[in-house]
C-alpha cells in the first residue's frame, strides 16, 4: 500500500459517475488492504469480514464526500477505524468480545491468539500484533501503511506529537515482547 | 535493542496473515448490499415493551410542568405583530432572489421510555444539510451532537464507562484542530442521568437527574425544591469541565447563571436571577425559562444566537400545512418546516418559487435539540470538508 494508485477522479465525483464501477476499483486496489487494518485493530477474522463490508458501504454512499486534500489511502484507513470503533461501542460487540481491544488480558492465550499463531506471516507480525492496541496501530500505520506522522495523526485523531511518543513506546514494548521470547525459549 | 525502522518496514511490508481475508465472498457480499436502504450503524437492538406509550405519557409529563397555564412568547415574529418598518423590511426581505449559500447542522434528541417514566434513556444524532450540485442535500448524519464551537468543532455525546458501555452522562470533546481528541471510556459518577435539551454555538443547556430521588411527577414539577432535577446552562469549557469528575455534586457543577448572560443590572430588573435555568422550545423560536415559575423569557442573542424568523407563519403555513415548527437560515434562502414526523427543507428563492429539497424523517420521540447554520462560501466549505468525516 505504500504507492497510492491513480484515484483522482475520486475529487470530481459527481452524481452522475457510475458510483458501483469505482467502488469496484476501490475494492480491487484497497479491498485487502481494508480488511487487513480491519483485523489488526480487531484481531478477529469475523469482524474483520463485517468491519470491511460496512467500509465499503459507507464509502459507496459517501464517494462525493471524499476530501480533496485526502488521500484514498488514509481516507479509507479513516473509515475503517471509526467503522471499528464502531463495531467495538454496538452492544453485540461488548457482548461478545468485551475483553478485546480496549481491555485485553495480556498474555492470555485466545482463540485469535491461535489464529495469529498459524497464520501470521513472520514474527514480527506475531510480535505487532500482542502490542496493546494503541501502540499496535501507530506502528503498523507507520511500517505497513507508510502513512507520514501527520496523516497518522489524521487518522488517530490524535496530534504528531502523541503519535511519536507512540511510536517510540511500541518500539520499547516490542523489544521487550522479543527478549521476554527469548528468555521462555531457552 | 528497539527495532529500526528499517527492520519494522521489512518486516511488516505484507500483510498480516498468510491467507487473504477480503475474499471474493466477500467482495460479492458487499455489491450484494449496495442497494440496501442506509441504517445508522452499529444497529441498537432496542427494547420495546407494552408500556412504551405509557411512558411517553410519563415523560411528556416533565416537559408539561412549567408550561402549563403560564404564557407562552408569540409564537413568531408574525408580519401581524410588527412595525410598519419591520413589516416593510420583512416583505423586502421576502422579495429578494437569494443565492442558495447556507448549510445547516441539525442536532437531534432521541428519549426512550424507562421503567418509571421520568429517567429514559436519549440518544443523539447530528445531520449535516448543505449545498451541493445547486441543491440541497443531505451529506453526513452520525452519532452524538456535532457542533461548530469557535473555530473547530466539538463533539457532545453520551459517554462510555469503563466496561464501553453507553452511559447517560455527557461528554464534550474536541474533535478537529489541534488539539482533538477521541473519546474516553470514564467512570461515571453514581446517580447521575444528564439530558441534553439546547446546543447553541457556545452554550448548552442540560437537565441532570438524581437517580437516588424518586422521580415522580409532583418532584418534576418543582425541581429545584425537590432535589431530583437540575437545570443547567454550560458553556462548552464547562461542559468539558464536567468530563472528568467521578462523583457529581451539583453544588460544585460549573455553569453559567443567568445573571452573568444578562449582566447585573438588567436581570435584577426582571428579578430573574436564577441558577438554574434552561433553553426550551416554542414554535419559532428558542426560549428561557427558570425552574422557579417556568414563565418563558427572551435569551439573549450570547445564548442563542440567529434565531430570528425570516418569514410570517403564514408563509411557512402555506409551504407546509402540517408545520408545527420552523426554522429560517439567517440569509433567508433555506426554511426549515417541523412537522410530526420529519424535518423539511426548502429553497426559498424568493417569494413564489419555492422547492422542498430535502426531508429527513424523525423518530418517535425525536426532537430537535440544534440547528447550526453556515451561511459564507468560506465556512460551507470547511464544513463541507470536515464534517463528514467527523460524523462516521
Amino acid at each position: 500500500m505504500s504507492s497510492e494508485p491513480d484515484f483522482d477522479y475520486l475529487r470530481y465525483m459527481t452524481d452522475n459517475d457510475d458510483k458501483k464501477a469505482v467502488l469496484h476499483e476501490l475494492m480491487t486496489a484497497y479491498g485487502k488492504e481494508v480488511w487487513n487494518y480491519a483485523f489488526s485493530i480487531t484481531r478477529k477474522w469475523d469482524l474483520a469480514d463485517d468491519i470491511t463490508q460496512e467500509v465499503f458501504i459507507k464509502v459507496f454512499r459517501n464517494l462525493h464526500n471524499f476530501r480533496r486534500d485526502a488521500s484514498v489511502k488514509t481516507w479509507l484507513l479513516t473509515i475503517t477505524r471509526n467503522t471499528a470503533i464502531d463495531f467495538q461501542r454496538s452492544a453485540f460487540f461488548r457482548k461478545v468480545t468485551l475483553t478485546d481491544w480496549f481491555s485485553e488480558q495480556g498474555d492470555r492465550r485466545s482463540a485469535e491468539q491461535d489464529v495469529i499463531e498459524r497464520l501470521a506471516v513472520n514474527d514480527m507480525w506475531k510480535l505487532v500484533l500482542r502490542l496493546p492496541a494503541k501502540y499496535r496501530e501507530a506502528i503498523i500505520l507507520f511500517a505497513h501503511y507508510q502513512l507520514s506522522m501527520k496523516e497518522m495523526a489524521d487518522v488517530l485523531g490524535v496530534t504528531e506529537g502523541t503519535v511519536k511518543s507512540r511510536l517510540f513506546h511500541a518500539r520499547q514494548k516490542l523489544s521487550k515482547l522479543k527478549e521476554l521470547d527469548r528468555h521462555e525459549s531457552e | 535493542m528497539n527495532p529500526n525502522d528499517q527492520e519494522l518496514r521489512n518486516g511488516l511490508s505484507r500483510g498480516p496473515l498468510s491467507r487473504n481475508g477480503f475474499t471474493d465472498e466477500l467482495r460479492r457480499k458487499i455489491e450484494d448490499r449496495l442497494e440496501e436502504a442506509p441504517r445508522r450503524f452499529p444497529a441498537r437492538r432496542w427494547i420495546w415493551g407494552g408500556t412504551v406509550s405509557l411512558l411517553a405519557v410519563c415523560l411528556l409529563a416533565i416537559w408539561w410542568w412549567p408550561k402549563s397555564g403560564e404564557p407562552e412568547l408569540a409564537p413568531f415574529s408574525a408580519s401581524a405583530d410588527l412595525t410598519p418598518q419591520e413589516k416593510a423590511n420583512l416583505e423586502q426581505k421576502m422579495a429578494a432572489e437569494r443565492p442558495l449559500k447556507s448549510a445547516v447542522l441539525i442536532g437531534l434528541r432521541t428519549d426512550e421510555g424507562s421503567a418509571d417514566g421520568l429517567t429514559g434513556a436519549s440518544r443523539y444524532r447530528t445531520v449535516f444539510v448543505a449545498p451541493q450540485d445547486g441543491r440541497l442535500q443531505q451529506l453526513a448524519e452520525g452519532d452524538g451532537i456535532l457542533m461548530p464551537y469557535r473555530q473547530n468543532f466539538w463533539k457532545i455525546a453520551n459517554a462510555r464507562d469503563l466496561n464501553g458501555t453507553e452511559t447517560q452522562v455527557l461528554q464534550t470533546y474536541q474533535v478537529s484542530g489541534k488539539k482533538a481528541t477521541s473519546p474516553r471510556l470514564i467512570e461515571a459518577p453514581a446517580r447521575l442521568s444528564e439530558k441534553l435539551l439546547f446546543v447553541g454555538n457556545v452554550y448548552a443547556s442540560v437537565r441532570q437527574t438524581d437517580l437516588s430521588v424518586r422521580q415522580t411527577e409532583a418532584n418534576a414539577r418543582r425541581p429545584s425544591a425537590s432535589g431530583a432535577f437540575y437545570y443547567w446552562i454550560k458553556d462548552i469549557p464547562q461542559m468539558a469541565a464536567s468530563n472528568d469528575r467521578t462523583v457529581w455534586d451539583p453544588k460544585r457543577e460549573p455553569h453559567t447563571t443567568l445573571q452573568q448572560v444578562r449582566g447585573g443590572s438588567d436581570s435584577a430588573a426582571d428579578g430573574l436571577t436564577a441558577d438554574q435555568w434552561f433553553i426550551d422550545r416554542q414554535p419559532g423560536r428558542w426560549v428561557g425559562r427558570t425552574t422557579e415559575n417556568g414563565v418563558p423569557f427572551e435569551v439573549s442573542e450570547d445564548v442563542v444566537s440567529k434565531d430570528e424568523l425570516t418569514l410570517p407563519w403564514e408563509e411557512i403555513s402555506s409551504l407546509e400545512p402540517a408545520a408545527k415548527d420552523a426554522f429560517t437560515s439567517t440569509t433567508g434562502d433555506v426554511v426549515v418546516a417541523v412537522t410530526g414526523s420529519q424535518i423539511e427543507l426548502y429553497y426559498y428563492r424568493k417569494h413564489g418559487e419555492v422547492s422542498k429539497q430535502v426531508a429527513i424523517p424523525l423518530k418517535q420521540g425525536e426532537t430537535i435539540i440544534m440547528m447550526q447554520w453556515a451561511t459564507e462560501d468560506k465556512y460551507i466549505d470547511i464544513w463541507k470538508r470536515q464534517v463528514p468525516e467527523l460524523l462516521q
